[in-house]
């Protein structure tokens, strides 16, 4: 190992290292830009130059520590204009601390933990309410754990031509190795431990890591959700009322603290945490599928005493008006985004009951996450309901159920309801982010798999390769000479050697390989290579000899093969 | 204080201690549940592990009574010694990172820990199930030669290994170190998986041959590519070397065996031509008209001439003795008593060389090794004769502490030369001649004492040599060299230079030893 394969050795730790940063910080670009994200990418690249520069001058870790934090006080006070200093102080001398790392010794995991920070803010806006990434979240996180051993690797390959190359002591100078024989298929197997290897690390990681991430809670905002609605004859409260609360949101806390959270609100389950949709229950503001849930309208069916109301049902009750489905009637609530027109499918009992339909609040007015509750006298646009808030219209017989009022038919898109919502004085902003736009992880995925895809067919073109270089190497396609025929000849042997194992080295004559090899036919061949190139004439029976021996060597070398072995070999590249 | 070994067991034990309490105590089920995945992860390993330490046990067990005891211990220690420094640090940093990320909530820190850990873990179970036994040493053939084979001091040497039938699994590296010369360059391999099962030719370059009988193993063992955990090490390839020494051209020899000539050039008596002389031959053609003997001419009748006489050689026969007495050099790590004993053989060789070749019969003696105690050996030196035996004994000449300088003088007539590092006293006889080898002119300068600069590292960012332990030590050791060769240089100290009035002393002189008379 030389100095030369020393620096060659770093720079590609240095190389992966960026890598992993530009992939982060491009991820994290598709998600969000704003002058703060800005001043974090200005520190994360500065601080990682310096942090590089600084190790490849190979200088100490206290003057490195020195340099840093001088650098970063004096970036503050000379801040260009828009770029939050301390932000930028806060990714700038990490960023330096992990790049200086990144070559140091025994420091692989403190470096990486940056280029993971980075990739975590990408990550964690794929990850729910609960902790648990999302599919595009997964895949991020295995590339993260692949870009992780891949970095080890990397380092480790460093640290061994150091071990090589640097000691205490005088070392011997290694001269270049020489292959006489080597097994067929090695690189193979250790293409396939790698692929292993890395499906563990990606597995592990996505099955273990987010279950360590602690979602936070952030602070209460006022919005809407889900609202229990209970109606004064049924012992469960009726499914999801929009309602004005205050919303809960939690993330994943970060290092970075620009994670905008999801919205923790419980979503009720029809039959376990409510009883289904009432007709006072719901406005339908957007059409959201429904199954048909039959609910027994008799005052205590199924459910024991009857049920005293709340004040959600006086709410509701006195916002409505009476009641006017009988009692036992049983609703069939359908899907219908452009109707509220509950059907009775059966009445039992056609007493009357005193249900009350109400009139659904109105919805709020979304997506300001810190908007005032909006007043029920607005119109009710079309709401952007939750999930856990579909929209039902209970169909009901149109003599026996007030209509409650219906949505505007021309309601602007509904605007995603998980809006960033921030705790933190920074990301505290009153604009909504930017949708989460997967555009440019699509793009680099796509990139990704061309090259995967130009790699096999390139492999897979490989036995197309061998079999015309072969043809050519038995019949030439055009005319050939004497001498080169016979090269061509030597050239087809040494292939079957090659798929054997067998190498031959610059200083080893072809005679000296035949007898180290000790196969069939492969001696004959040296000795009319020799001749040839010795300028001593070939005849037409030495080439037919040398043809019939480069043949049956080539035969006899891959006869020592086994079947799966000899396939192997047609993909191998270079031939000889 | 733990020692490295202590310390690189206890990581894999109080790092995942420390985390399972940690996520196990949590309040999470999701957090519980992921320590108990890297718990499952733990034990896993640790089995492996164990069962490593039984198998290691087992053989230590069955070898014990070749080996005793406490290397049957350590053989099991070693075994389970399978994590790396820098897989130490690994797991301790992501069990930090993972306790940490439990205080702070960052969620990087604990895709950090759970990376360090289990890739720690995996790599401990993939080593173990590996490469944790003999196997991979089973059928290999490691052929170690040196060239050339017998080489003569200060030629270049070259060090080949041919490895054949090596199984290093895949995701792991096969690390060969070892050094030829105990003085010499360290030699350093690293072979992939791709060369498992293949035939290897490895080539170093050892650089000069130090002079004497050198016995080297090389140690072998597997490391993985993520450099997390590594083998017991193997030792294979024994090979002893036998450096020969390298004779030295010695000035002034002639001086130290008198006036006399030798066979080659003679030394005529000082008288005119025209003096008598009681050798006469047949006048030849060339001859000096002026040495015609007329009368003996005139009674043969043919011209005779005289021929000039010669002195007699002056010690036909001279015992060379060589004083390696000298105890205690064995533990001193300085290279000076090497080259100082390197020094006194080349003149010992070079004085023995011209005198056998100016016709006298030289008997070099000295102390050396034979099995296990030192014997007196004596070549004898003759011109024009082989003298393997002699350069045999010159490569075999080593320190010892054991025969006295006066056994190795005899009694007697025959001139007897002692080539020395200093003049000693001898009771057995006066008639000794001494030549001292000065050791401050013979040997070279330890160097200085390691001084890390100020602003970088001593080594490139990343060797493990710039750890503050191993530059700690790496300073103690320099300092020990330097202690040692100062006690050395006292040790072979003299100044009164009058009290050796008479005797020789030899200064090195461009490439060749001059002897000079100590006035």
């Amino acid at each position: 190992m030389t100095p030369y394969h020393r620096g060659l050795a770093a720079l590609s730790i240095v190389g992966v290292y960026w890598a992993l940063l530009l992939v982060g910080i491009t991820a994290c670009l598709s998600i969000r830009s704003d002058a703060y994200v800005a001043s974090i990418w200005a520190g994360t690249v500065a601080g990682t130059l310096l942090g590089h520069a600084l190790a490849l001058c190979n200088v100490r870790t206290r003057i490195a520590a020195f340099a840093i934090v001088m650098i970063a006080v004096s970036a503050v006070a000379i801040k260009p204009s828009g770029i939050g200093g301390s932000t930028m102080v806060a990714a700038f001398i990490p960023a330096a601390g992990c790049a200086f790392w990144s070559l140091g010794d025994r420091t692989t995991l403190v470096a990486f933990w940056f280029p993971a920070v980075v990739w975590m803010l990408s990550i964690l806006e794929h990850t729910s309410a609960g902790g648990m990434p999302d599919d595009t979240g997964m895949v991020l996180l295995g590339g993260l754990a692949l870009s992780f051993i891949i970095f080890v690797r990397v380092r480790e390959t460093r640290r061994v031509a150091l071990w090589c190359s640097v000691a205490t002591e005088p070392l011997a100078l290694e001269s270049a190795r020489v292959i006489l024989k080597e097994r067929p298929g090695a690189r193979l197997s250790r293409a396939g431990w790698a692929l292993v290897a890395s499906g563990i690390a990606f597995g592990a990681t996505a099955w273990v890591a987010p279950q360590l991430w602690r979602p936070e809670q952030l602070a209460p905002a006022s919005g809407t959700a889900p609202a229990p609605s209970r109606h004064a004859n049924l012992g469960l409260p009726c499914c999801p009322v929009v309602a004005d609360v205050d919303t809960t949101r939690t993330r994943v806390k970060e290092f970075f603290d620009i994670g905008r959270g999801r919205d923790d609100s419980p979503t009720p389950r029809p039959g376990i945490d409510c009883r289904g949709w009432c007709e006072s229950s719901h406005v339908a503001a957007a059409g959201t599928p429904y199954e048909r849930v039959p609910v027994a309208t008799e005052a205590s069916a199924g459910y024991g005493t009857p049920y005293v109301p709340t004040r959600y049902d006086q709410e509701d009750v006195s916002s409505s008006g009476a009641a006017t489905t009988p009692a036992g009637t049983q609703l069939e609530y359908t899907t219908n985004a452009d109707a509220l027109t509950p059907t009775a499918v059966a009445t039992p009992n056609p007493a009357p009951t005193s249900m009350a339909v109400a009139t659904p609040p109105p919805p709020p007015s979304l997506p300001t996450p810190m908007a005032a509750t909006p007043s029920p006298s607005s119109p009710p646009p079309s709401s952007p309901t939750p999930e856990s808030a579909p929209t039902v219209t209970p169909k009901l017989p149109p003599a026996q159920v007030t209509t409650p009022e219906a949505p505007p038919p021309a309601a602007p898109p509904p605007p995603e309801l998980a809006m960033p919502h921030a705790s933190s004085d920074v990301t505290t902003t009153s604009q909504p982010a930017p949708a989460i736009s997967p555009s440019v992880l699509q793009w680099l995925a796509m990139l990704l798999a061309a090259a995967l895809i130009f790699q096999l067919a390139l492999v897979a073109l490989r036995p197309i390769r061998r079999f015309v270089t072969l043809r050519h190497l038995r019949r030439p396609f055009w005319e050939e000479t004497v001498d080169q025929r016979v090269s061509n000849a030597w050239q087809l042997a040494l292939v079957g050697l090659r798929d054997a194992g067998w190498r031959a080295s610059a200083q080893e004559s072809p005679r000296e390989l035949a007898r180290r090899i000790g196969i069939d036919g492969v001696d004959r061949c040296a000795t009319v290579l020799e001749r040839a190139r010795h300028g001593i004439g070939i005849d037409a029976e030495d080439l037919s000899m040398m043809t019939a021996s480069a043949e049956s060597a080539y035969r006899d070398a891959r006869s020592r093969l086994g079947p799966v072995a000899r396939a192997v070999t047609w993909l191998r590249w270079p031939l000889t | 204080m733990l020692s490295a070994r202590q310390a690189r067991i206890a990581a894999l034990i109080v790092p995942s201690l420390c985390v399972a309490i940690v996520t196990l105590n949590a309040r999470g089920g999701m957090i519980e549940s992921a320590g108990q995945i890297l718990i499952a992860m733990w034990v896993t390993a640790l089995g492996a592990l164990l069962v490593l330490a039984l198998d290691a046990r087992d053989g230590a067990t069955q070898r014990s009574l070749a080996i005793g005891d406490r290397r049957a211990r350590e053989t099991v220690w070693a075994r389970i010694d399978v994590l790396t420094s820098s897989g130490a640090a690994l797991i301790s940093t992501g069990g930090a990172a993972i306790i940490v990320s439990s205080i702070t909530g960052w969620a990087s820190l604990s895709v950090v820990g759970v990376l360090g850990m289990g890739t720690v873990y995996l790599a401990v179970i993939w080593n173990a199930v590996v490469a944790g036994g003999e196997q991979p040493w089973r059928r290999a053939t490691i052929i170690r030669t040196l060239v050339p084979e017998r080489p003569i001091e200060g030629e270049r040497l070259r060090e080949e290994l041919r490895l054949t039938d090596l199984a290093i699994p895949a995701g792991m590296r096969l690390f060969i170190s070892g050094r030829t010369m105990r003085h010499g360059a360290l030699s350093r391999y690293v072979v992939d998986s791709t060369g498992s099962g293949a035939e290897l030719e490895l080539t170093s370059e050892l650089g000069p041959a130090m002079r004497g009988e050198h016995r080297s193993v090389l140690e072998l063992w597997l490391g993985d590519v993520l450099g997390v955990t590594r083998t017991p090490v193997f030792q294979r390839g024994e090979v002893t070397l036998t450096v020969l020494p390298r004779v030295m051209r010695v000035d002034g020899v002639r001086a130290l065996v008198g006036a006399g000539g030798d066979a080659a050039t003679a030394l005529p008596t000082q008288v005119i031509p025209t003096e008598g002389s009681f050798r006469i031959r047949e006048y030849a053609d060339g001859d000096d008209a002026r040495r015609i003997h007329w009368v003996r001419s005139a009674q043969q009748d043919r011209l005779i001439v005289r021929l000039p006489d010669e002195l007699p050689l002056a010690d036909p026969a001279v015992r060379l003795i060589l004083d390696n007495e000298l105890s205690g050099t064995e533990d001193l790590t300085c290279r000076a008593p090497d080259e100082m004993l390197d020094a006194l053989v080349r003149v010992w060789l070079g004085i023995g060389k011209e005198l056998a070749d100016s016709g006298s019969c030289v008997t070099l003696v000295a102390g050396v090794t034979s099995g296990d105690t030192i014997v007196p050996v004596e070549r004898t030196l003759v011109a024009r004769s082989p003298r393997e035996a002699a350069m045999q004994l010159g490569a075999r000449a080593t320190w010892q502490s054991v025969l006295p300088l006066a056994s190795l003088v005899r009694t007697g007539p025959s001139r007897q030369i002692i080539v020395s590092t200093r003049r000693r006293r001898v009771r057995r006889t006066a008639a000794l001649a001494w030549v001292v080898v000065p050791e401050a002119a013979w040997t070279t300068d330890e160097g200085t004492l390691p001084r890390d600069p100020l602003i970088t590292n001593a080594y490139p960012l990343g060797a493990h040599d710039n750890r503050p332990t191993r530059r700690e030590l790496e300073l103690a050791r320099a300092r020990t060299r330097a202690h040692d060769r100062t006690m050395f240089s006292q040790v072979l100290c003299w100044t009164k230079w009058e009290r050796f009035s008479g005797d020789h002393v030899a200064w090195p002189d461009r490439g060749r030893a001059r002897l000079k008379v100590i006035p």
